[in-house]
């Protein structure tokens, strides 16, 4: 092989693949586009703490609990319950439920707010 | 959104300006040159506004609506006093002017037309891939952006991020930051902020790679390394995750070409403190960016030894120390007045530190998930780039500017990660799943950039000539030169007249 012929193919080879691999993601991606109407994983889960953000304190520490029962919903929930609320709720701070007076209970349906004398 | 394009575009220019008065030679007429200034701005002032964003924070709490306006103009007249000055600077040393195209003219506008279809491609993805997940994955819930929740709407409370139960509370703010100023600069939340600082981000690593490549070694290794990032599909995933792999990924890649460019022109103190201020923006990012800070040093006092250059690295240090100074200052106030102790570090001691690093099988496994992700990149673009170097080779000596400190920097910061995940306290086969795939994304854009300041460029592959025939021998030469011996094999037939 001439040096010419084989720097062809070294750029032919790294231009050719790296556009491939562009082009393919970029078909992908526009497969997997999100419909009209689709709403994300973590804005729905936003939207449950909107019937109670007025009920929730506006600073300090809430507890959390996890009472879903749905198998779907709990193969999320049981890890990233807690933490959909730690992202909704700034500046109130959450954590796992352990004695506070005011405790979000997370059920199927929605969320509420249990006010827990200590 | 316009209000976030100003947040982000007011400190790119004057960080574009800035970098331009700190090395007067990038600012040459020539697209590699603006360019490159364009992606280098765009990370300094992004990283700057955080530590001024910060600053505000420590003052007086979450800035309202005046911090905008207030930090608006000052980053205007800033820009607009360095344009001054850069209209009557000279224009003198090294560098991104009128870059050699670095092979035939067919093969650079090949790769120019495949280079601009890949980063329109690149472009129409990301809002798609955004609307996907606007908040990013779970670390920018947990962390990044939480935080910046937190630094935006807390007031005076803004430290109540940073209690026991939240993930990661000891991570540095540069992402937080400059989320909550866009936000500031917006007047409320919205998903299209972080998704810009983190195009942004994505961008100045490419502008600066490819550039950065077009001025050292040539437009068409310049375009390649560019087309490769673009083609790394998982880069195009880490940018619109919302995690800070790519911002960290752009101080390495920066401060790695300032480098190159200052060995390139032999002296000035601009280049280095440019590049030191790359390496504590990487700290001021992720904790992943004080590994940089020491191991950059460290190889090029190395390397200043091997090549007998101490009085170049010592003026090289003290500038890099300088430059790195502001964001370790804002680091050293967030690690000991804000942050909790990390877990990482809390986690070791004699006895525990001891068995992890006895347990071969610790070794196995990491080094197992290291070749499985890093052979996997593409997939299959290091096999490609090893084909690449087979084909083209190595840049003739006496020509390249040394890429070999700059593989040894990404090599170590590897090394430094797998001793990283051998210590630490968690679950290790968990962190490696949860981590690995985004921190190789980090080191990637330094990993091109070393390997295409080694690589022969078309232009000089295709300058050798082939090899003649074997037979008949060249006759032996009638005086025995002194030298290494390997030193004439082959090479009395490339040097003739002609040549």
């Amino acid at each position: 092989m001439t040096p010419v012929i084989r720097a062809w193919a070294g750029v032919l080879a790294v231009a050719g693949a790296s556009l491939a691999y562009n082009l393919a993601f970029l078909a992908e991606v526009v497969r997997r586009a999100p419909g009209a109407g689709y709403v994300d994983r973590v804005t729905r889960a936003e939207r449950r703490y909107d019937p109670v953000r007025d009920a929730l304190p506006q600073r300090g520490t809430v507890g959390y609990e996890l009472k879903v029962r749905s198998p779907a919903m709990l193969e999320w929930y049981k890890f990233y319950g807690l933490f959909f609320a730690q992202y909704t709720l700034p500046p109130l701070q959450v954590e796992k439920a352990n004695g506070q007076e005011v405790v979000i209970e997370e059920y199927d349906e929605g969320v509420r707010v249990a006010r827990r004398p200590k | 959104m316009i209000p976030v394009l100003f947040a982000i575009g007011l400190p790119a220019a004057a960080g574009a300006l800035a970098c331009r008065a700190l090395w007067p030679a990038a600012g040459r007429p020539g697209a590699a040159g603006v360019i490159l200034l364009a992606g280098l701005g765009t990370g300094f002032g992004l990283g700057v506004s955080s530590l001024v964003y910060f600053a505000a924070l420590l003052a007086g709490g979450s800035p309202g609506g005046g911090y905008a306006y207030a930090e608006g103009t000052g980053f205007a007249l800033l820009a607009l006093v360095l344009a001054a000055r850069a209209r009557r600077a000279p224009r003198a040393g090294a560098g991104p002017a009128a870059p050699p195209p670095g092979g035939p003219r067919p093969m650079v506008r090949l790769a120019a037309v495949a280079g601009a279809v890949a980063l329109a491609s690149f472009l129409a993805a990301y809002p798609v891939y955004h609307r996907m997940i606007p908040h990013g994955i779970n670390d920018s819930i947990m962390f990044w952006n939480l935080r910046a929740r937190f630094l935006f709407r807390g007031g005076d409370h803004w430290r109540d991020g940073f209690g026991p139960m939240y993930v990661a509370p000891e991570y540095p703010l540069l992402l937080p930051c400059t989320v909550a100023r866009c936000w500031t600069y917006e007047g409320g939340e919205s998903t299209e902020a972080p998704a810009l600082v983190a195009l942004a981000f994505a961008l100045a690593t490419l502008a600066t790679l490819a550039a950065g490549l077009a001025a050292l070694r040539g437009v068409l290794p310049g375009l390649l390394a560019g087309l490769l990032l673009l083609g790394t599909t998982y880069y195009f995933e880490t940018a619109a995750m919302l995690v800070a792999d790519v911002p960290i990924g752009f101080y390495y890649t920066a401060s790695l070409v300032l480098l190159a460019f200052r060995d390139r022109a032999g002296a000035g103190w601009g280049l280095a403190a440019l590049a030191g201020a790359a390496a504590g923006l990487a700290a001021w990012t992720k904790n992943d960016g004080q590994l940089f800070v020491v191991v950059v040093p460290v190889v090029r006092a190395v390397w200043a030894l091997a090549a007998g250059r101490w009085r170049f690295y010592a003026a090289e240090l003290g500038a890099f120390l300088a430059g790195l100074a502001p964001a370790l200052i804002a680091l050293a106030v967030f690690k000991l007045d804000i942050a909790p102790a990390s877990p990482f570090v809390t986690g070791q001691g004699g006895q525990a530190t001891l068995a992890r690093l006895q347990n071969v099988g610790r070794y196995l496994l990491i080094g197992q998930t290291f070749a499985e992700n890093l052979w996997t990149i593409g997939p299959g673009l290091i096999p490609l780039l090893i084909v690449y170097g087979l084909l083209l080779g190595a840049a003739p000596g006496g020509r390249r500017p040394g890429g070999g400190p700059f593989a040894a920097v990404t090599g170590l910061m590897l090394a430094g990660y797998f001793a990283v995940y051998l210590v630490t306290p968690y679950d290790l086969r968990w962190q490696l799943e949860t981590s690995f795939d985004r921190l190789r994304m980090q080191l990637w854009p330094t990993a091109l950039f070393a390997f295409f300041l080694w690589a022969a460029t078309p232009a000089e592959a295709t300058a050798r000539r082939p090899r003649a025939p074997a037979a008949p021998p060249p006759p032996p030469p009638p005086v025995q030169r002194a030298g290494p011996p390997s030193a004439s094999v082959g090479l009395p037939r490339y040097r003739g007249g002609a040549d």
